[in-house]
């Protein structure tokens, strides 16, 4: 009987931590504190590439609308979720504090990226929602020079 | 020796499925009602126990268990002697289900059922109808 | 004729009904970040869900009742209940993840915020889990689901290195970006959406549910030999588009959008309008066969009257268990969680929980009580099915360290 009680025990014990880890998980991404350069240059990194999923995202979308392959709110939706992941990105990031001298450099070199990233996206947006997929697409091709900063910081620290 | 081979026997048919006499699921072997003739010492299985609460209660959880059976049996009793016992005789047949010979209406273990039917889907337009072609 | 007919639309629903919400997540987001080294993993899922979906047919048409019916009076009412819980707790993740995949598939068309979808999708379900026939509901979404084709022609319009991907598939390697943890987390959920316990749960009802007999045990062979490979083919097809189109330029899935973009970029607005009536027509199917799956399992331990060949009125308890699911999944849907992240979620926990669902199949194919002694499995399923069991064990073990290890494969 003791031995049931154990594994029930056991169970619950796995059971409840399971639920913790879904529940932070589905929530937003919580990214902590940094406390060495190290930890606050993986955050850039890990951010910087998703920037770079959410900017080329977007660009593709524009190169497909640019050529009619694409139909108004699909075009309307994927550029807004973009839009909206890369500002989360870029509220996020700023809030960490860096731990040191060269953290802030590193901030200071991709804090103006996101923003350009974000800026850019949202030209696409209004390009799209407004139905001139041209200008869309014009717009989209703008957003290469962005990608390429963003690949050079990933490059830098990997 | 033969009690405990009857009793054996009897133990199979605790988790089988109940079904009315016209056909309707009416819930599981919840529990059995053991008795002990008083002269021979044999146990014989006098009923079968089935309804809200019979399981909890088998299971060990008996005050919750008790609980569940009087508040279910309060709130919408059929008209059901027993509140989840089913005697021997109306029992036609064991198996993997096993058989009554009453309508699913007079049993306990059907009292959610009632509510359910009452409470709510009576409410729902359609429910009436039949589903499959 | 009326009978090979019955087959065959029997086939196309199982092949379009095979792909739901976790399909089209978990084989996009693994083509886009580990190309076709993953691909193994469907086709050992797939080779899993046929051999217990085949056995959990055959028991329904035998004894005309699901495999889960008759899990506690095999196997006792506390492992019963065990099964019970875990099972439908993660049946509720998958059905709230279908119905945001429904509400995402709409906006994408209407430029709505799905959140604003969720209520209406969630009433639309229990209406035609309400009042469509069992069969029509079956064949309309399965048969639609084939719209997923078209990832498939977005493949052969790309013309890619046919011999690369081939490569790629069969001599698999963890890509250089990667740790062998994050590629083992993915290959768990990929073998989670594969095998998703609902499928089960839902194919032996559902056999009930067209009311099955031993005449019908080729339907259920046709079915899963055919219609899951088939099914298994159109996930591949998923994977290796994302493979293409998404990770040459770096972009990882987060969104459900993203599954469709290759298509809209290869084959035009045509091949993006039907592929998002095949996402719609795939989670939808799966948001029904989830909830009903949620009603099924509890009705069966409990023992009432259950399905949609009863009316409901018939059925009062189990119609309740239906409409509370789609309540709660629709209540968890519009907190605004990440329903990429519930998807994932709903396949990783899915695949910790394979052992439950799948082993009283096993033991319940291989009884002569219930199966007679003609129909109890052969030594050659019953020597894969074991195996199987060895993987899900394994699987079920690693599942939730890797998560914690890779941060959910972040």
């Amino acid at each position: 009987m003791s031995r049931h009680e154990g594994l029930r025990r056991l169970l619950v014990v796995v059971s409840g931590a399971v639920l913790v880890i879904v529940a932070a998980g589905c929530v937003t991404h919580p990214i902590g504190a940094a406390r060495t350069y190290d930890d606050y240059e993986r955050k850039a990194t890990t951010t910087a590439e998703s920037a770079r999923s959410a900017v080329a995202t977007v660009r593709l979308l524009a190169e497909a609308a640019g050529d009619g392959n694409t139909f108004g709110p699909f075009a309307a939706v994927v550029v807004s979720e973009q839009e909206d992941a890369l500002g989360g990105l870029r509220g996020t990031f700023a809030s960490i504090q860096p731990p040191d001298d060269r953290a802030v450099e590193l901030r200071d070199e991709l804090t103006p990226i996101l923003d350009d990233a974000f800026t850019g996206v949202g030209d696409v947006r209004i390009a799209v929602r407004r139905g001139d997929l041209e200008e869309a697409a014009r717009r989209g091709d703008a957003l290469s020079a962005v990608s390429a900063a963003l690949d050079a910081v990933i490059e830098a620290h990997p | 020796m033969t009690s405990g081979r009857v009793l054996h026997a009897a133990l199979h048919l605790l988790d089988h499925q109940l079904r009315d006499r016209d056909g309707r699921l009416c819930g599981k072997v919840d529990d059995l009602e053991l008795t002990r003739s008083a002269d021979t010492g044999t146990v014989y299985v006098t009923a079968i126990l089935s309804g809200p609460g019979r399981l909890l209660y088998r299971l060990g959880r008996r005050r919750l268990g008790g609980w569940l059976q009087q508040t279910a049996v309060a709130a919408e009793v059929p008209s059901d002697p027993g509140e989840g016992r089913i005697p021997m005789d109306q029992i036609a047949s064991f198996g993997p289900i096993v058989q009554l010979t009453v309508p699913a209406d007079q049993l306990a273990s059907d009292a959610g059922e009632h509510w359910a039917r009452d409470h709510v889907i009576a409410h729902i337009p359609g429910g009436r109808h039949h589903a499959a072609e | 004729m009326k009978r090979i007919l019955g087959v065959f639309l029997g086939v196309l629903t199982a092949i379009g009904g095979f792909v739901d919400m976790g399909d089209l997540v978990a084989n996009a987001a693994t083509g886009a970040r580990f190309g076709m080294n993953l691909a193994w993993v469907v086709v050992v899922g797939v080779i899993g869900i046929v051999v217990y979906a085949e056995m959990s047919g055959r028991v329904a048409a035998i004894c005309q009742r699901p495999v889960f019916d008759l899990v506690r009076e095999r196997l006792g009412p506390r492992f019963g209940i065990a099964n019970l819980v875990a099972s439908f707790a993660i049946n509720m993740l998958t059905l709230t993840a279908e119905v945001a995949g429904v509400a995402i598939a709409l906006s994408l068309v209407s430029s709505i915020n799905y959140l604003l979808l969720v209520p209406f999708v969630a009433v639309l379900v229990w209406l035609v889990v309400w009042r469509m026939p069992f069969a029509i509901m079956e064949r309309v979404f399965g048969i639609l689901g084939l719209c997923l084709l078209v990832f498939a022609v977005t493949v052969w319009k790309i013309g890619p290195d046919w011999g690369d991907l081939w490569g790629q598939a069969t001599s698999p390697h963890v890509p250089s970006q990667e740790t062998p943890f994050t590629y083992a987390y993915f290959a768990i959920a990929l073998f989670g959406a594969a095998m998703t316990p609902y499928e089960v749960f839902f194919f032996s009802s559902g056999a009930v549910e067209d009311g099955w007999t031993t005449r019908d045990l080729n339907e259920n062979r046709a079915n899963v030999l055919i219609g899951f490979p088939l099914g298994g083919l159109l996930s591949l097809a998923i994977m290796a588009c994302a493979h293409l189109v998404l990770a040459p330029r770096d972009i990882g899935v987060d969104e459900l959008s993203q599954v469709a973009l290759p298509v809209a970029s290869v084959v035009g607005k045509l091949g993006l309008a039907v592929a998002l009536i095949g996402i719609f027509a795939a989670t939808f199917g799966a948001a029904l066969e989830t909830s009903l799956s949620a009603g099924y399992i509890v009705a069966h331990y409990l023992g009432w009257p259950w399905g949609k060949h009863v009316e409901p009125r018939g059925a009062a308890r189990f119609h309740v268990v239906v409409m509370l699911a789609i309540g709660a999944a629709m209540l968890i849907a519009i907190t605004g969680v990440d329903p990429v992240k519930v998807t994932e979620y709903s396949i990783v926990l899915s695949a910790a929980a394979l052992p439950l669902t799948y082993f009283p199949i096993l033991v319940i194919a291989n009884d002569p009580t219930y199966m007679g002694e003609d129909h109890v499995n052969s030594r050659f399923v019953n020597a894969i099915a074991t195996v199987y069991l060895v993987i899900l064990a394994v699987v079920a073990i690693w599942t939730i360290p890797l998560m914690i290890i890779t941060k959910a494969g972040s």
